[in-house]
């Protein structure tokens, strides 16, 4: 499932998916991978995305049971 | 940080390798001692990797505290069946180099090459299952170890 919320808090801090994979330690494709959801972060990562992008993990990784 | 998937690709791909790599050997050690009819002494380096693949395994898995083995009884007699079918694959192995090595003639019976075969099916045998056994003991240890419901274990 892709991760629409994490793609817009990065836009809404006009990064790029390469700074953002800059800023916690990543290739680019690791965080494309992430939003397309084709990749599990681990919650180590989770947490540095978390804090890069300045929200919880709650606002970025949780999905809302439909 | 490292790239994680990166990180996770490469172990998946390292380890599909040494499993490959292990296949391999096995089939070496089997054409070598079943068709080629070479001795222990022979075929050293494959018995003895062979042999120490899972003792590194057991060794390893201990130290990282991981436990291939459930203690749920469901998946313990899954796990007993499998090696049930290990024992059988090892005894037909065995009977069918006996029985080419020794069609048509009746002293071939103490030949080196069988009596090897033995000895590496009984020692192979035996390491793993006290692999297996070894194994399963950890397992509950670890079970009992991180359980918020029994306290810590001494």
């Amino acid at each position: 499932m892709k991760n629409l919320k994490l793609k817009s808090a990065r836009a809404r801090l006009d990064m790029s998916q390469e700074q953002l994979a800059e800023a916690v330690g990543v290739t680019r494709q690791t965080i494309g991978m992430i939003e397309a959801g084709k990749f599990n972060p681990s919650l180590q990562l989770c947490i540095a995305l978390c804090k890069v992008l300045g929200k919880t993990l709650n606002d970025i990784f949780w999905e809302e049971e439909s | 940080m490292k790239d994680e998937r990166i990180e996770q690709a490469k172990n998946k791909i390292r380890s599909e390798i040494a499993v490959i790599i292990y296949v391999g050997i096995a089939i070496s050690f089997a054409v070598k001692t079943l068709l080629f009819k070479m001795n222990l002494r022979e075929c050293m380096t494959e018995y003895l990797i062979l042999i120490f693949f899972p003792v590194y395994e057991v060794i390893r898995m201990n130290m990282m505290k991981v436990s291939i083995y459930s203690v749920y009884p469901k998946y313990r007699h899954k796990q007993l069946k499998t090696f049930i079918v290990f024992v059988i694959l090892f005894f037909v192995v065995a009977a069918v180099s006996v029985f080419s090595s020794t069609k048509g003639s009746t002293v071939n019976l103490s030949q080196g090459s069988i009596v090897f075969l033995f000895i590496f099916i009984v020692l192979f045998i035996g390491v793993f299952f006290m692999a297996t056994k070894y194994h399963q003991s950890r397992a509950y240890k670890y079970e009992k170890e991180f359980d918020d419901d029994n306290g810590p274990e001494e």
